[in-house]
């Protein structure tokens, strides 16, 4: 298997009223890497994960998956990297009238796993999502930060070897933000998978022990590393870092 | 194609819990079931595809024997005949004709003599009779035409008739359309998490598009069988041959009408749900946040 999963280059992405999003992306995430792309308000960091999955096309660059050109990608290709991929939209709709654990049975089977298999899978994301002992509460019942973690063990459930998660923190009081820093760091640490995250949280970015970069002004911009862990009065969205230019590595 | 199966039953299965309302999922049916009707009266009355199609013409006297087949030969020479049956019966009691035709007869009339003739559609029936009294041939016979009074012979007679019931078809088409894509569109509201959930994790659009499909068969059959019901309680309401609804409907009163109309409204009923569901799934597209 190739060490490299994800290797963006030279991404552009206009919008179709003129307006620049992505300038010139270059990005790498490594087999078992986790990076958060951090950045302010629409500066394109949901675009980045649809352009990774495929959901839209940029008009120039090269998007790598897996070795896989995912800018000329055929139709039925992309359905099987969809299937080596998790993704966590930004505002998932909630399923309703399911328990988590009956949510990712569910969508298993659908995808084709035998019972034992679909079981042992579920059993294992959440556990490793610290969900386990919630696994027979309806998902509308969950707190705000057990749905978030809920939608990214339903994207991880079959045991893709790329999670691309969309802002796993906003919208969040702060203690549900670290409670969602944990299982996610727990998830990291047991599975290993390649995971991407893409947020405006920069401070429980930092917390998941991963990679940051941030995106500004249509370009990755790499960021130090900060053993600094953030407190309800230091949490802080994207503002104004010590910017070092360039490619990611 | 499995998948799909397992989606659907699951889909279905969870319409419940989400409180979708059964009444909603009624309405459906029974706007898919207006359409059966009204394509099945629309079939049934104004393109006259009855089974039998039958013009009886009775011998006022015991006739001579050359004349039933003088006779014959006239009433074949009308474009509309396709079928003549020439019979007698010493009784009326034992004889196998409609009731209506029965109750023609003049009383003193036994044995009798009769012709059975078949035309092409039940509009025909009173052009055929009218041509044959012209050529007078009602100096010999009686002609009982056990369509009269009904709904497609009234239909056939009156242009304003048929357009009014075209109004009234088209009426219901659209009520159907409108009521099935609010049908459709709220089940794919409803099932969007999943939907979403499923295309994000590399499931093709067709198996997601499959419970759409399935629904609409659903509906399209549930139609059948509930536009079946209706007619086998009309055929109940109309043993007696008074009854309005026989005058009416004069196939109520065939032995063999609901086994005909079985196999016709299920096929039907599975054409229109499949094409309802096809163009629904069709028209399902999916795309994250």
């Amino acid at each position: 298997m190739p060490p490299i999963v994800i290797q963006v280059s030279e991404l552009k992405y206009t919008t179709p009223e003129g307006q620049r999003v992505l300038e010139d992306v270059h990005l790498r995430l490594d087999r078992g890497e986790l990076v958060c792309v951090v950045g302010e308000t629409s500066s394109g960091k949901s675009l980045l994960l649809k352009l990774l999955s495929k959901e839209i096309e940029p008009q120039r660059g090269q998007i790598l998956v897996d070795d896989r050109n995912v800018t000329r990608i055929r139709k039925d290709r992309l359905l099987e990297l969809r299937r080596r991929m998790g993704i966590v939209p930004q505002n998932p709709k909630l399923m309703q009238g399911k328990s988590i654990y009956e949510a990712l049975i569910f969508k298993l089977r659908v995808m084709g796993y035998d019972k034992s298999e679909t079981e042992r899978k579920a059993l294992d994301t959440l556990e490793a999502l610290k969900l386990a002992s919630l696994r027979e509460m309806p998902v509308e019942d969950l707190s705000p930060a057990n749905q978030r973690l809920f939608h990214v063990a339903l994207a991880a459930c079959h045991e893709p070897g790329l999670l691309l998660i969309d802002e796993p923190f906003g919208d969040l009081e702060f203690k549900d933000a670290q409670n969602v820093v944990a299982g996610l760091k727990h998830f990291h640490e047991l599975k290993r998978c390649a995971i991407l995250i893409v947020t405006r949280e920069r401070s429980h970015a930092q917390q998941t022990g991963g990679r940051l970069v941030l995106l500004q002004n249509g370009v990755i911009v790499s960021l130090p590393p900060t053993s600094a862990a953030p407190t309800p009065t230091t949490a802080s969205t994207v503002s104004d870092p010590k910017q070092k230019k360039g490619g990611v590595r | 194609m499995s998948s799909g199966f397992y989606l659907s039953k699951e889909l279905w299965l969870g319409i419940k819990s989400r409180g979708l309302k059964s009444s909603m999922l009624a309405i459906s049916v029974i706007s898919v079931f207006l359409c059966l009707l009204t394509i099945f009266l629309l079939s049934w009355n104004m393109l006259g595809m009855s089974k039998d199609n039958i013009l009886y013409a009775i011998f006022k006297e015991k006739p001579d024997k050359n004349l039933p087949g003088q006779l014959e030969d006239l009433i074949s020479q009308e474009d509309q005949v396709t079928q003549i049956f020439h019979a007698s019966c010493e009784s009326v009691k034992n004889c196998n004709i409609p009731e209506e035709v029965r109750r023609a007869l003049p009383s003193q009339t036994s044995p009798f003599t009769y012709f059975r003739i078949a035309v092409k559609s039940s509009p025909d029936i009173p052009v055929v009779e009218a041509a044959l009294k012209s050529k007078t041939l009602d100096q010999y016979l009686i002609f009982v035409n056990p369509e009269k009074g009904s709904l497609r012979q009234a239909l056939a007679q009156s242009i304003a008739a048929q357009n009014v019931f075209l109004l009234f078809i088209l009426i219901v088409f659209a009520f159907t359309v409108v009521t099935v894509i609010w049908v459709f569109r709220v089940l794919a509201n409803e099932w969007a998490p999943e939907l979403e959930t499923l295309y994000l994790s590399g499931i093709a659009l067709q198996s997601l598009r499959l419970p759409f499909f399935f629904t609409g068969i659903l509906f399209g059959c549930s139609a059948g069988l509930v536009t079946l019901l209706l007619f086998f309680l009309l055929q109940l309401g109309s043993f007696s041959p008074d009854s309005i609804l026989r005058q009416w409907l004069p196939d109520l009163a065939q032995p063999d009408f609901l086994a005909n109309l079985f196999w016709r409204l299920l096929g039907l009923g599975l054409l229109t749900g499949t094409i309802i569901g096809g163009l629904s799934a069709f028209g399902v597209k999916l795309k994250s946040n």
